[in-house]
């Protein structure tokens, strides 16, 4: 059982995720943007996050937070798992082996919509390590 | 302090193809960008002074030679060739060290008191060597039109003219001060009357000096109007170009954009179908559950349909980043498109096998990587389950290019559906009952990316055999 945020614009899509993760017994906290997701990170830190891409003030915010977030060091070993329909660097999809600790300091990389079998086992294996 | 309630105005600014036609962004030419090309001038200024002082050094040198310049009637003595290539090495040396140090800040105005210092001293040599060669009795004064010519292509606006008027001074006060006797007699000819007798008439002199005038003067308007017109087609060229990149990256972010907004649903509905169909709101009947497994599937193919038409469609358009070629190592670009179809493969229980020779191509890797993910895709969905796809990349025995070649043993094509297979939407009856969630779209954009970068593309097929897609991808030249 983990402390899990989840970082996305699209309530529906974040309120589904967090259903299945709660299945798994974890306690789930949604944030629809990057500033609520700063300011709830300064109450408790999560065992993980997950992160999405693009947000409707800026479509870079999730990897800009991300940036931000591996500069301070209470948050640098956070794991971070990024989910995302599209991205800026490979505009039609792009796999995790393109994870680049300078232009992306995330842990896993996930292209929506997710499988949520593996979605799970993903959390599981980053909740693990 | 601003108040979050505080009224703010807010003022939506004009697309570019509206402004003026020769409106010019200032941003196109700051301090900086104008600092930078007054340094180049100034090293180009000495760049080609080194040329007059090696003439300078060469002229002095053959005095040396005996009676050489006496045969030609010149007067053998040149001591004055060797002072003015000593001066101006040394001129030369301190502008270069003071243009070095200028690299670091060239927005400042050092570069062009630099540059006019040099153009000032430089008239001051001239002169000089007017009047040694002979003002009047030799055509040395159309020397003075090197720097008109070169401040109407180099200096701003006015300032050719400035100098055009100080070479007009610098040369007038010469002959003046040389008919007046202030200068003493000089010249490059032996025989000194032939001077004097172009010096004899006040008049002859004056006419011969505004005739040498007004023929710097005719340049400088010719010249420094050609250069106006010139230098008026580069701005709108620049700005003409500023456009067209400023364009293409609103169409990109454009382009994320509706990608974006088309997917992001669609993945919100995969979602919560899968809630539904994995039991996570509890069981649902048979048939409920048929028809959820439906409505997911629909919406996966409506989903990578669209993707697929946004790809396609932004490689028609040439949307996406200019595609300047580069050396790409290929083994991960084709490694990079095996792992985007493993889960496909494996879900059909069909193993990819690879044969892949270490080399680099020369190409887009974006590019390379799309097209070799829709070979191996289709490859992949045409195999029959437990298949075999091979993936083999070799050169040319040549070594002029590297054929890469992804071969099924699936459904293949007839032989007369082979010219449409790469067709918008084309199916073949046999693809559409082998797999009938295909977009139609994934060889049209293998077609076009072909095409973008004239890839030598070949399909070879027999139906219920297996096909085999074989690309030339070219080697970076070395």
């Amino acid at each position: 059982m983990a402390y899990i945020m989840i970082v996305d614009d699209d309530a529906d899509l974040a309120n589904t995720t967090a259903k299945v993760l709660e299945t798994d017994r974890h306690q789930v906290s949604i944030q629809l943007d990057t500033h609520g997701a700063g300011k709830a990170l300064e109450e408790r830190v999560p065992e993980l996050m997950i992160l999405d891409v693009m947000f409707p003030e800026d479509s870079s915010a999730g990897f800009d937070f991300a940036r931000t977030l591996r500069k301070d060091e209470r948050f640098t070993t956070m794991p971070i798992l990024m989910l995302t329909a599209i991205n800026e660097k490979y505009p039609f999809g792009f796999s995790a082996s393109d994870i680049d600790e300078d232009w992306l300091p995330v842990t896993e990389f996930m292209e929506k919509p997710v499988d949520f079998d593996v979605l799970r086992k993903k959390v599981a294996d980053m909740l693990g390590g | 302090m601003t108040s979050r309630t505080q009224s703010a105005t807010y003022r939506l600014p004009l697309p570019p193809h509206t402004e003026k036609e020769h409106d010019v962004d200032p941003t196109l030419f700051d301090d900086a960008f104008l600092g930078g090309l007054v340094l180049r001038n100034v090293r180009w200024y000495c760049d080609f002074r080194w040329l007059v002082i090696l003439v300078f050094a060469t002229y002095g040198a053959l005095s040396f030679v005996p009676g050489m310049y006496a045969s030609l009637g010149l007067q053998e003595q040149a001591w004055w060739t060797f002072h003015a290539a000593l001066t101006l090495t040394l001129l030369n040396i301190v502008y270069l060290v003071h243009a070095r140090a200028l690299r670091r800040l060239p927005a400042g105005r050092g570069a062009e008191l630099n540059l006019w210092t040099q153009i000032v001293v430089d008239l001051i040599i001239v002169s000089v060597t007017v009047h040694q060669v002979g003002s009047v009795e030799t055509p040395i004064a159309h020397v003075y039109l090197f720097h008109i010519v070169l401040s109407c292509i180099f200096l701003p606006g006015g300032q050719s003219l400035l100098v055009t008027l100080l070479a007009t001074l610098f040369y007038v006060s010469c002959v003046a001060l040389e008919t007046l006797g202030v200068l003493p007699e000089a010249g490059v000819f032996a025989r000194p009357l032939l001077r004097r007798q172009a010096m004899v008439e006040p008049l002859t002199v004056s006419l011969h000096v505004a005739a040498t005038v007004l023929v710097w003067w005719v340049v400088w308007y010719l010249t420094s109007h050609l250069s106006f017109l010139l230098m008026q087609r580069d701005r709108a060229l620049l700005q003409a170009n500023h456009r067209l990149v400023t364009l293409q990256k609103e169409k990109m972010q454009h382009m994320l954009h509706t990608t974006h907004e088309l997917k992001a649903p669609f993945a919100a509905i995969q979602a919560n179908t899968q809630l539904l169909q994995k039991g996570y709101c509890g069981e649902l009947p048979a048939e409920a559950s048929d028809v959820v497994g439906r409505i997911a599937q629909r919406s996966r193919r409506l989903a990578a349909t669209i993707q697929e038409m946004l790809q396609l469609a932004n490689l028609q358009s040439g949307g996406e980043r200019p595609p300047s070629r580069q050396r790409v190592d290929l083994v991960p670009v084709l490694r990079w498109s095996v792992d985007q179809v493993k889960q496909i493969a494996a879900e059909r229980s069909i193993e990819i096998v690879e044969d892949i020779e270490e080399c680099h191509v020369c190409g887009v890797p974006d590019h390379l990587k799309m097209l070799f993910m829709n070979l191996l895709a289709n490859a992949t969905y045409y195999s029959y389950p437990n298949g075999t796809v091979h993936l083999r990349a070799h050169r040319l025995p040549d070594e002029s290019a590297i054929t890469v070649a992804v071969e099924d043993h699936g459904i293949g094509i007839p032989a007369d559906k082979l010219p449409h297979v790469f067709e918008e939407y084309y199916h073949t009856n046999e693809a559409v009952r082998h797999n009938p969630n295909s977009t139609g779209l994934g060889l049209a954009i293998v077609n076009q990316i072909a095409r973008m970068h004239g890839l030598h593309l070949s399909v070879s097929s027999t139906p219920g055999e297996g096909t085999t897609v074989t690309v030339r991808v070219p080697v970076p030249l070395t």
